[in-house]
């Protein structure tokens, strides 16, 4: 057990390590000025710029220039935004959490229906119900995230005006952001009128979780059905029928934990293609997550930005899949995890 | 036994549910307040420092008054912070009287401790007018409009006689200078906040955290997202209705116009041409028309070769089709533009000559002037939309195209509005779309801050063309009082810049207003920012 | 006298016409793959097809409906968008693009990723253990933000988008390559061949990469899939394809200006996307339970 976890907080910092590698090596990438990039702060003149150079060590040797980046990012200071010059580590901590709310509330919804759908369908594989819902997902899956956004909005807030389509909660609510979670911050207000912005803070939600959570429900269906099937074909579970157990009996004592072991480390994949669906369905809802955040930095061309924010985004991944990964090798006794699953 | 019930007795009961309660419309009245869908982001909370109209709308009318104002209805100057003025006989001497019991707003970063007074006039105008003022350079020292109208050097001097009076002198007549004084940009700040500044260290504030005597203050500004204003309660004009204003940034025209359409915005700023009819179509929806005061138009830089060259320009000019270029992209919604001024204004020349569609003739001088098939040339187009030019990327790919058929090749140039101006301020275009809205009644207005000499260092001639003879014309114009006189120098002004061609006028728009029918009190002012002071929304 | 069949003969199907034939009994599949043929004969030949120009900018025919409604004319079989473009000649090219591109993607994908996966699954030891973690790790890495880093480090283009794509479908390849591989490896008939003297190289070429092939086409239409997603997502939101490329997530991005009046600017595209990404998927479904029939049979 602690040989497990050291080799996985072993194996988590290696990856830190080289993702901010990565992100350090942006500052000569990109085709700005290196010092722009690793600060933010455009030199005016020589001495300004012979003065940051300085500062910074950048004229010092890779591995020096390395050592100061890594503790200045432990520091917190991750330099500010070349357009709006506010301190990035202010603007990613505003940013970040709207992304987590928005794909915690989308997974949430493709564990909660996408699970038991799946089993539903593996169970009756074959059968009329099976077909229909294997149908509506690949075609679910299929559709393109931005597509299904933009058919939502017109459909639910153009042409009925039953949902907003802009931004967390409306502005005229001023909430002022100290966690970043908009739920919290509504529970932290005073002088706001909390049921009311419950309410307004719910209905902005809708829309850009069923976007994402649409897509990734249809592939959650595929996966746990296939799954199911596959378990169900296994030997134990004729031995556990003619053993004289029932259906249900077969089903919450076998089948479901064989089942659902396989799936966790595509779950991991399936996050990745949750948080890119969130990170475009975020500019086409105004949603002030670190997608739009990072779309808006791209077009503006705000290398600082870029920089850090690849570095939250990624690091915020890693550790989602490899704590996904360290559960399921804990609750997994064997060891063949990655060769038995398809699609 | 009874485990099938257990589906039909759950299926009917969420029916019911469902059936009793039908979705409700989305309603965004849950506190009293107004929400405006802005196209950018203003450049600075002082509209001294800027001529953007995104600038003049955040703060013009929101945060500050002025000594002067124009009329919306009649657009005749009424008295503001001032309340009555005089002029001597010979045009030199204005004095005003100023109004009592003005206070400042009072937010969680200033107190104001006195009304406002002289010394503030003094200090709104000072520090623009003399360069060795302590707060001149403070955030840039760059006022592009009074600058473009050379006024600091035509001031001769202002004093307070009494707290309550101000007199300014000129060096020479200036028939437009009391539109100037009611135009956006002459705003009155505090002298008191200014000085607490400087006290602390921090001048540039006053820029950022503003402070002015209008119906609505400074609350919070979040970059490409909101400014968010609290109710002044002690406004002079009376308290407005609505207790709080929310500048919601959206750039993107499609997303405000499905904003206005699903209630999340009360009011739009420029309402795309393409969205008219249905704005016009929809019942909960206003769409206000006016003619408005702007000409947008094609400048080219004329310090660059073969820009210099007058036979090029005016090749140019007859390579395109302006009524395809209207059509295009303004729809029904403009006339075409022959010169600089619009049918609105009193100083217009309905005979006035104009470039027609003449691709061979264009062919043929850009032969004559050297330059050869194959010529590469930049066109470099507002990314927002203008009254003046409604979709500037539109009729760029449009003049690509026609300027491709006399074999110019066009690259189109667009960067993010704070961008791009100050790109453009450098000269580094070849030619660029972009207009002009008055931001007065005086037809001076129009010449000078686009084409005057003084204009070049501050930014608003796009064409940075200096002709002196010009600018004499424009002097003149303005030294007499008499309207026929001016009439005809500004003619000549027309001759000479059809002659020459520094720019191509395009067109001249309508303005419009789109908001929803619950508001009331949404004027179109003539010249200028939008005015939300004293628009209420009706609640049901 | 004994019985000789004359004309009864023995077949023996090959295995690809066991794998057909059990992809034949699936209608939807072959649906599917009849769409999938369309729209590669569109990726091909849609110079050909198309009426007019797809930059061509008419302005007398600006937002005309779809020949299906009212207004529309037959002369414009999709209806035009805001600048006086032939939707349905933008539509074949943009389907051009994106599906070409899209297999080009795939393609470069599957052979970097299954050079970098026989080599790690043939070495064993430490060092695959490390590339295997590191690689996974680099596909938790959203496509999305990988697609900005290279935008940001390149520009924005087409062909940039391209790596960024590529770049995200790599360690797939690569991931399942190497588990194969491996599984392989461990398999009598390599130790075999193994003892007969083969070397590395040729066991891979005549042994492992023959019963590779169907995993491969399993993986290379998930990847396809996936790519076309990604690349119009990207042209969508302006970081792939520019104005005036015609690529289908771009088309939709122009079109969504003027939405509300011209809806079919947004619907068609769209669908032209999702049938793209739905026929290819049946496809691959149906190769999948093909191949699963033909193995378990």
């Amino acid at each position: 057990m602690i040989r497990i976890l050291s080799r996985y907080a072993i194996l988590f910092s290696l990856t830190l390590l080289s993702l901010c590698a990565l992100s350090f090596s942006l500052i000569y990438l990109f085709p700005a000025e290196p010092v722009t990039t690793l600060t933010g702060i455009t030199p005016q003149n020589l001495m300004q710029h012979e003065a940051l150079m300085n500062q910074y060590h950048l004229n010092n040797s890779i591995i020096v220039q390395f050592a100061d980046y890594l503790s200045e990012l432990f520091a917190g200071n991750w330099g500010v935004s070349l357009i709006s010059g506010q301190p990035l580590s202010e603007e990613i901590m505003l940013a970040l959490p709207a992304t987590i709310e928005l794909s915690a509330c989308a997974m949430f919804i493709v564990i909660v229906v996408g699970i038991p759908l799946g089993c539903y369908s593996g169970l009756r594989a074959y059968s009329t119900t099976d077909f229909t819902i294997n149908s509506i997902s690949v075609t679910a899956y299929s559709v393109p995230v931005f597509w299904l956004a933009v058919l939502f909005i017109l459909t639910f807030s153009l042409q009925f005006g039953w949902l907003p389509l802009s931004g967390r909660i409306n502005l005229l609510f001023d909430i002022p952001p100290k966690t970043g979670f908009l739920m919290i911050d509504i529970l932290l207000a005073d002088n706001v009128d909390r049921a009311a912005a419950f309410s307004d803070a719910l209905l902005h939600l809708i829309l850009p979780v069923l976007s994402i959570a649409c897509i990734s429900t249809a592939s959650m269906i595929r996966i746990t059905r296939r799954s199911i099937i596959d378990v169900l074909n296994k030997p134990f579970i004729i031995a556990a029928r003619s053993k004289g157990l029932s259906s249900k009996q077969i089903f919450f004592r076998h089948v479901l934990r064989n089942a659902l072991l396989p799936i966790l480390p595509l779950m991991a994949m399936q996050i990745t293609t949750l948080i890119t669906n969130a990170m475009i369905v975020e500019t086409l809802f105004s949603w002030p997550g670190i997608g739009n955040w990072l779309i808006q930095a791209i077009y503006q061309r705000d290398y600082s930005a870029l920089r850090m924010g690849m570095l939250a985004v990624s690091t915020l991944v890693v550790m989602i899949t490899i704590a996904i990964d360290l559960f399921n090798r804990l609750i997994d006794p064997s060891r063949e995890k990655y060769e038995s699953v398809t699609i | 036994m009874h485990k099938w019930l257990v589906w039909p007795v759950i299926s009917t009961a969420l029916l019911t549910l469902l059936g009793g309660c039908s979705p409700q419309k989305y309603s965004a009245n849950y506190t009293n307040g107004l929400v405006y869908c802005s196209e950018s982001d203003p450049i600075s909370m002082n509209p001294q420092l800027d001529t953007s109209t995104t600038t003049a709308d955040a703060t013009a009318h929101q945060i500050y008054d002025r000594l002067l104002e124009f009329d919306t209805e009649s657009g005749r100057i009424r008295p503001s912070l001032a309340t009555s003025w005089s002029v001597s006989d010979d045009g030199l001497l204005y004095r005003f009287s100023l109004r009592r019991d003005v206070k400042f707003h009072t937010t969680d970063y200033f107190t104001p401790g006195r009304p406002f007074n002289a010394s503030d006039v003094l200090f709104s105008f000072n520090r623009w007018r003399l360069p060795q003022h302590s707060f001149h350079n403070v955030s840039g020292g760059y006022y592009p409009y009074f600058e473009s109208l050379g006024l600091a050097d035509n001031i001769a001097d202002i004093k307070a006689v009494s707290p309550y009076e101000v007199e300014i002198s000129l060096k020479q007549r200036d028939s437009s200078f009391l539109a100037n004084i009611a135009s956006d940009f002459s705003v009155i700040l505090s002298a008191e906040y200014a000085d607490v500044l400087m006290s602390q260290g921090i001048p540039e504030r006053i820029d950022r955290l503003p402070i002015g005597t209008g119906p609505y203050q400074y609350a919070d500004y979040q970059k490409n997202h909101y400014i968010r204003y609290d109710v002044n309660n002690d406004y002079w004009q009376g308290t407005p209705a609505s207790k709080a204003l929310i500048f919601d940034i959206t750039p993107k025209s499609s997303l405000r116009l499905a904003k206005l359409m699903t209630g999340e915005c009360d009011a739009v700023a420029f309402p795309a041409r393409v969205d008219h009819q249905i704005i016009r179509e929809r019942e909960d929806l206003v769409l206000a028309e006016k003619p408005g005061l702007n000409i947008g138009f094609w400048a080219f830089n004329t310090e660059r070769p073969p820009f210099d060259n007058p036979s090029v320009r005016k090749a140019l000019a007859y390579a395109i089709d302006k009524n395809t270029l209207i059509e295009a992209v303004y729809f029904d919604s403009a006339t075409r533009a022959k010169s600089l001024l619009p049918a609105a204004s009193w100083a217009y020349q309905a005979d006035a000559q104009d470039t027609g569609y003449n691709p061979v003739l264009a062919r043929q001088l850009l032969d004559e002037a050297g330059v050869a098939p194959g010529f590469t040339m930049s066109v470099w187009a507002i990314p927002v939309e203008r009254a003046y030019n409604p979709n500037a990327q539109k009729m760029a790919e449009l003049i690509q195209r026609y300027l491709a058929d006399i074999e110019v090749e066009v690259n189109i140039v667009s960067y993010d509005w704070s961008t791009f101006r100050r790109q453009l301020r450098q000269g580094n275009h070849d030619s660029v779309l972009i207009g002009w809205s008055a931001d007065n009644g005086d037809p001076d207005n129009f010449y000078r801050p686009l084409l005057s000499c003084d204009a070049i260092p501050s930014g608003t001639n796009r064409a940075r063309w200096c002709n002196p003879a010009y600018d004499e014309i424009l002097d003149r114009a303005i030294q007499t009082e008499d309207v026929d006189i001016r009439k005809a120098l500004y003619f000549q002004a027309n001759e000479l810049l059809f002659d020459k061609l520094p720019m191509v006028p395009i067109a001249h728009a309508y303005r419009y207003q789109a908001y929803r029918e619950e508001l009331s009190g949404m004027v179109i002012n003539p010249y200028g920012g939008i005015r939300l002071g004293g628009v209420t929304k009706q609640r049901d | 006298m004994s019985r000789f069949s004359l004309y009864d003969d023995e077949a023996h199907p090959s295995p690809w016409q066991h794998t057909w034939r059990a992809f034949k009994s699936s209608h939807i599949a072959l649906v599917g793959l009849a769409v999938l043929l369309l729209f590669v004969f569109f990726a091909f030949f849609a110079p050909l097809v198309a009426p007019y120009n797809p930059t061509y900018q008419n302005t007398e025919a600006l937002l005309i409906p779809p020949s299906w409604a009212p207004n529309g004319s037959i002369a414009h079989l999709f209806g035009t968008d805001a600048l006086g473009r032939d939707l349905f000649s933008r539509i074949l090219y943009g389907c051009r693009v994106t599906f070409g591109t899209s297999l080009l993607v795939v393609i470069i994908a599957m052979l970097v990723g299954v050079t970098i996966g026989t080599i790690a699954g043939m070495l064993s030891g430490v060092r695959s253990s490390v590339v295997n973690h590191l690689l996974d790790a680099l596909m938790a890495i959203p496509t999305l933000l990988i697609a900005i880093i290279i935008v940001g480090i390149l520009g924005s283009g087409l062909v940039n988008s391209m790596w960024a794509i590529t770049l995200a479908l790599i360690p797939q390849f690569v991931h399942h390559t190497r588990s194969f591989v491996r599984g392989e490896m461990k398999k009598d008939y390599i130790q075999s061949s193994t003892l007969d003297g083969a070397s590395n190289l040729q066991l891979f070429y005549y042994s492992i990469l023959p019963n590779m092939i169907e995993m491969l086409v399993v993986q290379g239409t998930l990847a396809l899939s996936i790519a076309v997603i990604d690349i119009s997502a990207l042209g969508f939101l302006n970081l792939g394809a520019q104005a005036p490329l015609p690529e289908l997530g771009a088309i939709l991005a122009t079109g969504l200006d003027a939405g509300y009046l011209a809806p079919w600017n947004i619907a068609i595209p769209g669908v032209s996307i999702f049938l793209m990404v739905l026929s290819i998927t049946i496809v691959g479904d149906g190769l999948r339970s093909a191949l699963r029939k033909r193995v378990n049979r």
